[in-house]
């Protein structure tokens, strides 16, 4: 299993050379990780901290000081067999995404080394793989499973849009967006996957069954089209899901006179709304407490799960629904190591990534489109990049834009704090304030 | 502000003959006159001033025909000026928490309470802390000025390091189209200049190596900031020779500041810059040297004045703070053997993850090579998270372990 500590490591490679991978996410740091890296870390990266199975793969990136220094203590204690650094850049540039591809293509050929080499004591490679990464046949896997990958981003895309209209709870996301992180892991696929270690279709189909329950209960429309480019394909969905909630919208201006429940959710229309912010959420706790406490979330702007998920991978061509291979007039002989290198470097950007004014914009804009009447931002305590893209938001959309915001900092299981309640339900006493004087809303 | 004073510099020119009468040495007052150079410049407006974090080579800014200014390393300056209350205080006001390091926050601080100059542009490396990215770019915001990154690849090669020049050219040239005053003309002067101080340097650390110690440990970590400030400035050379010339006459002499010196220290990371006995104690109480300092480790090449800005990516590349972890125990390790050291101190700068993350690694390593080694908690510019008797106490029990060690 290749577990990954960022999410711009593209699960894709891994996946298509039959090794089943997730984004890590752990409970807590175990308490004997002091021994190892200072109290004054973030907790997130002080999870990493444990005894990994000897098959277990960790990708690190190079996000903040504190996940390469876990890269260090993870290789100098020997507390996994095998830890990869994935040098992802901290730019966007044409030459950004050229030097990333390259960096993708060498972690190809590691992982490749690797599974070979536990093959030999283990049956973790199923048959069939590619053995070379200028093999066609990996190309070809590679291909595939990027295109499923899109597909299952869309779909939570539509779900996450869902999100902001108030009818799927913050909650209900995040618990669908961490069934699908286990899926691809082979682990949580239901009792007809069970023990396959390799997500192929059925797995990407396991997924997509979950996200559409939710979308369907929630009043939302069947699946969005497949096999379409998959550059404009999430955007395209995007449209296609405002249009396809026209109807919802209109029973949300109906039931919002009467404080009406949305179809299939407790989410209460009159509820103001908030987005959250973080740069990793560590768990859902948060964002169900907040919910507990009266707000409505309509947003998650971590990597948990949003910045996993909303975005896509462009130029992998058309696909052909029947057998996903490629359609070699869209893009020739494409390299989908820059594709990848491009999708995910150019996704919107989390507070490792320096792109000028971009977050700033990105989160302007999610507010603006949710309609967001505050913004909530988690910070692990001791997380650097939470600190400073904290101030950065505060003074760009509290102070300049007017926008109320919370900082709470906190650990594992903060979540479920009383103080974090109190001081959600203070922040939404505030907010009703602010909207019966007419300041806001 | 005195700084932005025409008249302050005079003022000051005129009294630097002085300072050798009440007992400066020369390199001390070499090392005024040139800071003042470049303050003169920088606020006074006589030059392009181009802000940069801590590792960006500043032979880029000098060869522009610019002077930086390192608003970290200011944060340090406005600690031993008392200013550091101020600032950090000012940091805080603007939604920065206190548990960042305070060396970034003082900088920040400072300039928004307006005692840092004004920046015609922002240089950042991806370099090593992260605190120094984020301010610089709350700064340029403030400043509306120009803000590059230089995004340095983690591990070397040969591509890489083609890479990272080619930012650093583009860099350049996008700034001689922005800035105006700037151009490429200096840069091989800049690098003649880095090279030149280079070999002088290198001839102060050999001194250093002297049993005892030529130089106080306490002092040197003062000249830190001159070392990430002034490479490829046309004063810097002139600097280290006169230091050089100093450690000779010392060494000559048998001068030395800790005589008895009963134990060698290595000393990681930086120090407190306010007013603080740690250093009195050490030195003076307890006679132990620092011998040398992890950030005056001259880790670079020498450089190719005909290939500039590969040398720049170069030297960028082999800083042992960036990359695994096995780089920096590898410089530490050549450290201890070079300057003989019989213990390694860590000051354990608050918040700041990227040293003090190593620590556990640090300890095991010096372990098995029979190395003590203290990772000493402290703040380096705010002084409210530091207890000076819990420093005092760690460092006396520390260099106990060292006597006891040494006597078998």
């Amino acid at each position: 299993m290749v577990l990954t500590s960022c999410s711009y490591i593209p699960l894709e490679i891994p996946l298509a050379l039959g090794i089943p991978a997730k984004r890590a996410f752990f409970e807590a740091p175990l308490a004997s990780c002091e021994a190892c890296l200072p109290r004054d870390f973030c907790p997130y990266a002080k999870a990493f901290i444990r005894q990994h199975s000897p098959e277990d793969v960790l990708a690190i990136a190079g996000s903040c000081d504190a996940m390469r220094r876990v890269y260090d203590v993870l290789r100098h204690f020997g507390y996994a067999r095998e830890v990869y650094f994935v040098d992802v850049p901290r730019t966007s540039s044409s030459d950004a995404v050229t030097f990333y591809a390259g960096i993708l293509r060498e972690f190809a050929r590691y992982l490749i080394r690797v599974r070979d080499d536990m093959h030999t004591c283990s049956s973790v490679c199923s048959p069939g793989y590619a053995t070379d990464i200028r093999d066609p046949l990996f190309r070809d896997h590679l291909l595939a499973t990027a295109r499923s990958l899109n597909s299952l981003r869309m779909e939570l895309a539509r779900m996450f849009k869902l999100l902001g209209d108030g009818c799927v709870s913050g909650r209900e996301a995040v618990d669908v967006a961490l069934r699908v992180n286990e899926i691809l892991a082979g682990e949580t696929a239901g009792e007809e996957h069970k023990g396959q270690l390799v997500p192929g279709e059925e797995a990407f189909r396991a997924c997509q069954a979950i996200i559409e329950s939710v979308v369907f209960r929630a009043g939302g429309s069947g699946r969005t089209s497949e096999g379409c480019e998959n550059g404009k394909a999430l955007e395209e969905s995007q449209d296609e899901c405002d249009e396809a909630h026209v109807g919802d919208k209109q029973f949300r201006s109906a039931g919002s006179a009467t404080g009406r429940k949305c179809p299939g959710t407790g989410v209460l229309r009159r509820r103001a709304r908030v987005g959250v912010s973080a740069t990793c959420l560590l768990e859902p706790m948060l964002v169900e407490s907040l919910e507990e406490a009266g707000l409505s979330v309509v947003f998650i702007d971590s990597c948990l799960p949003f910045r996993m998920f909303n975005f896509s991978v462009p130029g992998l061509g058309t696909c052909d629904s029947s057998s996903n291979r490629s359609d070699e007039d869209a893009r020739g002989n494409a390299d989908v190591f820059s594709s990848l290198a491009l999708g995910y470097l150019r996704k919107p950007p989390c507070p490792r990534v320096f792109a000028g004014y971009a977050r700033i914009e990105h989160l302007k804009r999610l507010v603006a489109s949710s309609g967001a009447q505050g913004l909530v931002y988690f910070a692990p305590k001791f997380c650097d990049l939470a600190y400073y893209d904290f101030a950065e938001l505060k003074q760009a959309l509290g102070e300049t834009g007017n926008l109320p915001m919370i900082l709470i900092e906190g650990e594992y299981g903060s979540g479920r704090a009383g103080q974090t309640l109190t001081r959600a339900i203070a922040f939404k006493e505030m907010l009703e304030g602010r909207s019966s004087f007419g300041e806001i809303g | 502000m005195l700084l932005r004073q025409k008249w302050a510099y005079a003022a000051a020119s005129a009294a630097l003959p002085f300072l050798s009468r009440l007992g400066w040495k020369e390199y001390q007052v070499a090392a005024v006159r040139c800071f003042m150079q470049d303050f003169a410049e920088a606020y006074l407006g006589r030059k392009p001033c181009i802000f940069t974090s801590a590792f960006v080579p500043t032979e880029l800014v000098y060869g522009l025909g610019a002077v930086p200014f390192l608003p970290e390393a200011a944060g340090g300056l406005a600690a031993s000026f008392g200013l550091a209350e101020a600032s950090l205080s000012a940091c805080e006001s603007l939604w920065y928490s206190p548990d960042l390091c305070s060396f970034h926050r003082s900088g920040l601080g400072a300039f928004a309470l307006g005692l840092a100059p004004k920046p015609s542009a922002v240089i950042v490396s991806s370099h090593l802390c992260d605190g120094g990215k984020r301010t610089l770019f709350d700064i340029s915001r403030r400043a509306n000025c120009p803000f590059y990154i230089l995004d340095v690849p983690y591990v070397y090669s040969d591509g890489a390091a083609r890479w990272l020049a080619g930012q650093i050219e583009s860099v350049a040239r996008a700034l001689v189209r922005e800035v105006p005053g700037t151009s490429l003309r200096n840069m091989t002067r800049a690098i003649e200049n880095s090279n030149d101080a280079l070999a002088e340097y290198q001839s102060v650390c050999r001194l250093r190596r002297n049993v005892p110690a030529p130089w106080r440990g306490s002092e040197a970590l003062n000249y830190v900031v001159l070392f990430l400030w002034s490479w490829g400035s046309p004063w810097l050379p002139a600097f280290y020779r006169c230091l050089r010339n100093h450690l000779q006459a010392v060494v000559g002499a048998k001068k030395f500041p800790v005589p008895e010196e009963r134990c060698r220290l290595l000393w990681l990371n930086l120090r407190p810059y306010y007013e603080t006995r740690v250093f009195r104690y050490l030195e003076d109480e307890c006679q132990a040297s620092v011998a040398f300092e992890e950030y005056s480790f001259p880790y670079w090449p020498r450089f190719d004045a005909q290939d500039p800005f590969m040398s720049l990516a170069r030297k960028m590349m082999s800083n042992f703070g960036w990359g695994p972890a096995t780089q920096r125990l590898a410089a530490i390790d050549r450290m201890v053997d070079e300057y003989r050291a019989s213990g390694v101190i860590q000051f354990a700068q608050r918040g700041c993850r990227q040293s003090n993350g190593a620590a556990a690694i640090l300890s095991d390593v010096l372990r098995r090579k029979g190395i003590p080694f203290l990772n000493l908690d402290g703040d380096g510019v705010d002084a409210r998270n530091a207890s000076e008797a819990q420093t005092l106490t760690r460092l006396g029990a520390f260099l106990e372990l060292l006597e006891r060690k040494k006597g078998g």
